[in-house]
């Protein structure tokens, strides 16, 4: 998958000028020091992870603004959502009329967005209205698990 | 043992000034003004229930004065809007003082409190060329880089003393140390003497490594979150006498001048400048920083 398949889903047609880095997509802007194999440099957009990509959160904060669908939370649902939990409807504060199967970035009361996910069922509902796919407490989940496999 | 133990160690700061009383540590946060500014996230904070208290000698540093929750886990702290660091460990990047137009070398980055301070006081501009020897300690690293919107960063994974390098402006030094009793549980029972000579040992070698890699006129900034001489005072005094530096004041208005009479053996009297954090005296972990200036 490439940046620009990755941004189809949330409606945003975007070129970013990325490279590939070990596994990390960047902008970079000193060219100089790819030679020498660094692990990161200058701006990070997005982490290959299997046959996806996760958005860095600069470019998830870019995604919140720019996607065409969105789902505002509360605040309580804000927690469970960054623990990776799915959305129900009694979490959601406000939405901009998203239909089955769209792509939905999630936001919080400040407009930051916490991640996204797909519409499973009408947002009306009583269940599980949006499946989680990507949440920003994530990046702890990645170095909580980098030090589990250090141990 | 002989040279272990809480009563070693005690009777170790006794003769080197230090009477060492209980202290408990405060949390403290560090503001990424990368990322938002003290107006929008304190009371923003606050408004959350947590109470913070401006800590006057960091640019903008915060104790932690009451939670209800722990900040590392909320919305707040995943986007980077804060970065929680000791307030001791928020100084030698001020004492470093960084520009947008700088290229600065990073010594030892993880998990990247002064890396991201580096590129906050940086505004983004300049590089930070980081560096860090430990494989396990380089997903955090990258984490709060990422979290906390560095982009004039490049990292390498790699000891630097074994590095290529060229010529830096600006260095900082910031060694593994054995630490101290105030920020380890069980510090006391699990160091010993021989331990802080090793990692002395290995400190020589990147003071040595970050000399080499100095511009002529160029500043390195030395710190450990060690209380123990042959990790400071002793470290700066052997790099004295073996290479073209000399020291600068430390610029603080906190924490002891750098001890010149370390057990009995006299140093060089410039090592008044550096600053040693005793915790008892200045409510921080145990800290020292030194400024040296290559000839």
């Amino acid at each position: 998958m490439n940046l620009q398949e990755f941004l189809k889903p949330f409606g945003i047609k975007k070129d970013i000028d990325a490279q590939l880095v070990d596994r990390s997509y960047f902008i970079v802007h000193d060219k100089k020091w790819l030679a020498k194999r660094p692990l990161y440099i200058g701006e990070c957009v997005a982490h290959v992870r299997g046959p996806v990509l996760i958005p860095s959160i600069d470019l998830l904060q870019q995604i919140g603004a720019e996607a065409q669908k969105h789902v505002v939370l509360n605040p309580k649902a804000e927690w469970l959502f960054t623990c990776g939990r799915d959305v129900f409807a009694k979490g959601i504060a406000s939405h901009n009329n998203p239909a089955l199967g769209d792509r939905v970035v999630i936001l919080n009361q400040h407009k930051e967005c916490l991640g996204y996910g797909d519409v499973a069922a009408p947002l009306d509902g009583k269940r599980v209205v949006v499946k989680r796919l990507f949440d920003i407490g994530d990046l702890l989940r990645r170095e909580r698990k980098s030090r589990k496999v250090r141990l | 043992m002989a040279n272990a133990g809480k009563e070693f160690f005690l009777n170790r700061y006794l003769q080197l000034g230090g009477q060492i009383a209980e202290v408990t540590p405060v949390p403290t946060i560090r503001i990424n003004t990368l990322k938002t500014n003290t107006k929008e996230i304190i009371p923003r904070l606050e408004k959350l229930g947590v109470q913070l208290e401006r800590i006057p000698f960091t640019r903008s540093g915060y104790a932690i004065k009451q939670s209800k929750f722990s900040l590392g886990a909320i919305t707040e702290h995943l986007l980077g809007y804060y970065y929680m660091q000791d307030s001791a460990a928020q100084l030698p990047v001020d004492v470093l003082d960084p520009k947008p137009t700088d290229t600065v070398l990073d010594c030892c980055a993880a998990p990247g409190g002064k890396t991201t301070q580096l590129a906050s006081n940086m505004k983004n501009n300049g590089t930070i060329v980081a560096f860090e020897l430990k494989q396990h300690r380089i997903p955090s690293l990258l984490m709060n880089l990422e979290r906390c919107g560095v982009k004039n960063s490049v990292v390498f994974q790699g000891d630097v003393a074994q590095a290529q390098l060229p010529a830096f402006d600006k260095i900082l030094l910031d060694a593994p140390c054995a630490g101290n009793y105030l920020t380890e549980p069980g510090w006391f029972e699990k160091r010993d003497l021989e331990g802080v000579q090793r990692s002395s040992s290995i400190q020589k070698r990147l003071i040595k490594a970050a000399i080499q890699a100095l511009t002529p006129g160029g500043t390195l900034v030395y710190s450990t979150c060690s209380l123990e001489p042959e990790e400071n005072e002793l470290n700066v005094q052997w790099a004295l006498e073996n290479f073209p530096i000399r020291l600068e004041k430390v610029n603080l208005p906190i924490g002891d001048p750098g001890l010149t009479n370390v057990f009995g053996q006299e140093l060089h009297a410039d090592i008044a400048l550096c600053k040693r954090f005793w915790p008892h005296k200045t409510g921080t972990e145990g800290f020292f920083i030194a400024k040296m200036v290559k000839e």
